[in-house]
């Protein structure tokens, strides 16, 4: 893919050549709508997430606390931040980020805005009756689909509004060929629905029975952790990091390569060791497991190759860092999840808080920094308004990061602590419960620094948007109070 | 050539082998199990769960119990399940897919914050102390880090000389007031629920020790299916 | 195509994926398929870890109960129903009873296991009622241990006729075969009587 005419494009449907060249500001333009409201309703979950994620760590250093509201018990918290940081902010952060993507590498407006923001209604809709059934008790009882059914349908129909959307703009791009993100782009529109709806009609329309529903859970999870945010946050970085750093990404193929792998052996699902399950499906789950080395590494060495030696002045791009620390917890939290796959390892780390906390480093070390960072390229180019405080935008960063790390290495540590000592049958279980408090009680801390930044994330983005109001309504005010050509 | 299409069937080829291996092939072989006849007892395994159960599963459900207590008992060699006394299975195998067949939804969980609760109804049989540890955990396991579950009991003023209700909990005989904590509905349920957790029987898949095989320990061998069941009923091994 | 430095997508070099990553892909998949040899269990749905076969979970089944009771009822009906009847309680005066039978539920099965094997003629007392001239052929040559060991363990264990002593097994079976090698001819009362629990 190089900036001259690419043979295919003489060829493509619709004759690009005829028509003039659709400038980025013009695609900016025809995204503004929906993807803000895209990106503002995902900033809003995800300070939602933070304030269910408090309550529920409170209760690891009191558990009294707040125990006579059933709506506040930690049972209901504690799904009710999972799924608003998973499907309030992950998702629409994403799908806002693969919409201007797709818009971006086509070279073509966004196709049917109507679509979208009719597709994000239903979408914010679902997820606030979802969070307030979690919330009231109406969770569903499979972890990572909580969300009871009235919230999952329109939740359907919202992502087939925006999906849709990015398909027709797909079709209809003027570049043809297609640069490595868009692989990883088109496939996770593909997989959620897929995904969604079996994991819904299996699970929630019409149950199988029995231990079925665990196996169909846990595949569910693992397609939507691993492969769906996988593609996405790839995809996302495999564009941002070349366009900011303005160097070509090291391998085209090594980016293809690290696709396949991931779609092949990431989607296997996790069903650990030990599980009440035949043999032969935690033992697939492990082979499976162990492969996603292959990809991991690959997205190691590509975005190491691209960086390498690069000094550049974006090198304190705020975007740009979000975006590699982000890189960084991929790797991290990878080798994390193959280790953990072990079976030596498994018997350990299984049901401790290592689980939760490389959990966490996928969905918001890896996945939230990366949407972070685009979000943070992109935002300024849809508004065409720079920041009015880059430094608020650099304390988001650094209490993000701060938070992920002050959140997961606790838990890491303390559920290989907690692990090995409930390994020992001689430790009574109570004391390996309150062994852990330290370590809980020390992720509380992440978990602050993470809302903090959460509020200056939607102060960040609400400043922009009154700036650009503040600024349209001046233009309109002139325009109406002079002469339409003083204007110009 | 456009290369769209290629990104559609490359999806779809992927999704599809993930779909068959972890959906499909296990729904075959595990998700159309029926109860298997108990020998000795004749009783067929596992039971439906009688009603008041049943709610209290919804009552487990709803408020998340799932989220720290694990129903699921790892075999022999993962970790110290069976010495943690968790498994009540005489077998190197613990927990099987039979267990689940009228679980809905099945609540594995996958951490152990507290206790695994699989065996939770032979453990503990007695109903007033599952009750007082709900209402206050502290009453009955000093230290635990279990949250109390207030909302499911009622508080019921006692008038002078009122003796407390036989289903009260919680009796407070205080200088200003007295007053007794009774379960409401939810509570009753889901004790019924815990009591209805248990899976020991001895079924195909999980053979017993050799121990328990010898000839002269018959009489008091644990419950055995029939083999009936060893002729696999879903899909046989090759 | 003329653009703004700002405005250029980005580009992707075509160098080519390394080869020790090839490498330890392939290494990699070759290790799972022995991961799955050895812990899958050989696809099968009923076996759990940590077993690692159908066999060995098979092996492992108790052997207690070991014959198969279904195999046993089908056994008895097809060779003995017809005089005992189905119902277990024999014909008065001329096939003996086994439910309730003293005889079948003998602590010890080794009387029980020589009369089937080697038959028994003349007279016999059973739950009180005399039996005249019995004669039980011998089946040493039409059933395997196996199905005697099912047969009798249906018979001895079958509570719909009160019977509740234990289980037969194939290797009691044969040990009395090959002990009755000597005895060609069927067992009289007074000659089992006269043998202990053990012989």
């Amino acid at each position: 893919m190089s900036a001259t005419i690419s043979p295919s494009q003489s060829i493509s449907t619709g004759s690009p050549q005829a028509v003039p060249e659709i400038s980025a500001a013009e695609i900016d333009a025809s995204c503004r709508a929906p993807v803000m409201l895209l990106f503002l309703s995902a900033a809003g979950w995800v300070l939602a997430s933070s304030f269910f994620g408090i309550i529920a760590s409170l209760k690891f250093h009191k558990p009294v606390m707040l125990a006579d509201y059933s709506w506040l018990t930690y049972g209901r918290v504690h799904p009710a931040a999972s799924n608003a940081l998973v499907y309030g902010f992950g998702l629409q952060a994403g799908l806002g980020v693969l919409l201007w993507l797709v818009a971006h590498l086509g070279r073509t407006k966004l196709a049917s805005a109507p679509l979208v923001i009719a597709g994000w209604l239903f979408w914010n809709v679902g997820v606030t009756l979802g969070i307030l059934g979690i919330i009231g008790g109406d969770s569903t009882g499979y972890e990572m689909l909580e969300l009871p059914r009235y919230a999952s349908v329109p939740m359907f129909f919202g992502y087939l509004g925006i999906g849709l959307a990015g398909m027709l703009t797909f079709h209809q791009r003027r570049e043809r060929e297609l640069y490595i993100s868009q692989w990883f782009l088109l496939a996770a529109l593909f997989w959620f629905p897929w995904i969604y709806s079996s994991a819904n009609l299996l699970l929630v329309a019409k149950p199988v029975r029995g231990v079925m529903q665990a196996v169909i859970d846990a595949w569910y999870a693992n397609n939507l952790t691993t492969v769906w945010f996988g593609l996405v946050g790839l995809g996302a970085a495999f564009y941002l990091i070349p366009k900011i750093t303005k160097r070509p990404l090291a391998s085209h193929y090594l980016g293809l390569f690290t696709f396949w792998t991931l779609i092949i052996f990431g989607s296997w699902s996790r069903v650990p060791a030990g599980a009440p399950v035949p043999a032969w499906l935690p033992a697939l789950s492990t082979f499976a497991a162990v492969l996603t080395l292959v990809p991991i590494l690959a997205v190691a060495v590509n975005v190491k190759q691209t960086l390498c030696g690069y000094s550049g002045s974006e090198g304190c791009n705020p975007a740009l860092k979000f975006i590699a620390f982000g890189m960084a917890a991929y790797v991290l939290s990878g080798l994390m999840s193959v280790g953990a796959s072990l079976g030596r390892v498994s018997k350990i780390t299984n049901f401790t808080w290592f689980v939760p906390a490389q959990m966490q480093l996928v969905i918001y070390g890896f996945f939230a920094m990366t949407m972070f960072g685009a979000i943070y390229y992109i935002v300024p180019k849809l508004t065409q308004r720079e920041f009015c405080k880059p430094k608020m935008v650099a304390a988001h960063f650094w209490l993000a990061m701060l938070g992920i790390v002050l959140y997961a290495a606790p838990l890491a540590i303390g559920g290989v602590k907690q692990g090995l000592a409930l390994n020992d049958a001689k430790t009574p279980f109570l004391d390996v419960v309150t062994g852990t408090l330290p370590f809980l009680r020390a992720s509380t801390t992440g978990d602050l620094l993470m809302a903090v930044g959460h509020l200056i994330f939607l102060m960040n983005l609400a400043g922009l948007l009154v700036k650009l109001g503040h600024a349209s309504y001046k233009t309109a005010m002139s325009l109406n109070t002079k002469a339409a050509g003083v204007a110009s | 050539m456009n290369p769209g299409p290629l990104v559609f069937l490359a999806t779809f080829f992927a999704l599809a082998t993930s779909w068959l291996g972890f959906v499909v092939m296990p729904q075959l072989q595990i998700g159309r199990q029926q109860q298997v006849e108990i020998k000795d007892t004749g009783e067929m395994y596992p039971a439906r769960r009688p009603g008041l159960a049943k709610q209290g599963e919804e009552v487990y459900r709803a408020n998340g119990c799932y989220y720290c207590h694990s129903q699921q008992v790892r075999p022999l060699g993962f970790g110290t399940d069976v010495a943690r006394g968790w498994g009540a299975r005489p077998s190197p195998v613990q927990s099987v897919a039979q267990d689940y067949l009228y679980d809905q939804p099945v609540m594995l969980g996958s951490q152990r914050v507290g206790p695994d609760l699989t065996n939770i109804g032979l453990r503990q049989t007695n109903e007033v102390w599952l009750l007082s540890h709900l209402y206050n955990p502290q009453l009955t396991s000093k230290g635990s880090t279990m949250p109390p579950y207030p909302f499911l009991f009622m508080k019921s003023k006692l008038a002078l000389g009122e003796k407390p209700s036989p289903n009260a909990v919680f009796v407070v005989n205080g200088p200003k007031e007295n007053y007794e904590i009774l379960p409401t509905d939810k509570a009753k349920a889901l004790v019924a629920y815990l009591g209805s957790l248990h899976s020991e029987a001895i079924v195909f898949e999980t053979p017993p020790f050799p121990s328990t095989n010898a000839p002269a320990a018959s009489t008091n061998a644990p419950v055995i299916a029939t083999a009936t069941n060893s002729v696999p009923t879903n899909s046989p091994a090759k | 195509m003329p653009r703004t430095t700002d405005e250029a997508e980005p580009t992707a070099n075509r160098s080519v994926v390394p080869i020790w990553l090839i490498i330890l892909l392939t290494l990699l998949a070759y290790w799972g398929m022995l991961y799955l040899n050895t812990h899958g269990g050989g696809f099968s749905s009923k076996v759990y870890a940590p077993y690692g076969s159908f066999a060995l979970v098979d092996d492992a089944q108790p052997h207690v109960i070991g014959p198969n009771p279904k195999q046993g009822l089908k056994i008895f009906t097809a060779n003995c129903a017809v005089c005992h009847q189905a119902t277990g309680f024999g014909v008065p005066g001329q096939f003996p009873p086994l439910a309730g039978s003293e005889w079948v539920q003998a602590a010890a099965a080794n009387r029980l296991e020589r009369i089937l094997l080697s038959g028994l003629q003349g007279p016999v007392e059973v739950k009180q009622q005399q039996f005249g001239a019995v004669q039980m052929p011998p089946w040493r040559d039409l059933l395997k241990d196996e199905d005697i060991a099912a047969v009798l363990t249906f018979v001895r264990g079958n509570k719909d006729w009160g019977n509740s002593a234990g289980p037969v097994t194939v290797e009691q079976v044969k040990a009395i075969r090959a002990k009755i090698a000597t005895h060609p001819d069927p067992f009289t009362a007074e000659e089992l009587q006269k043998l202990s629990d053990d012989e």
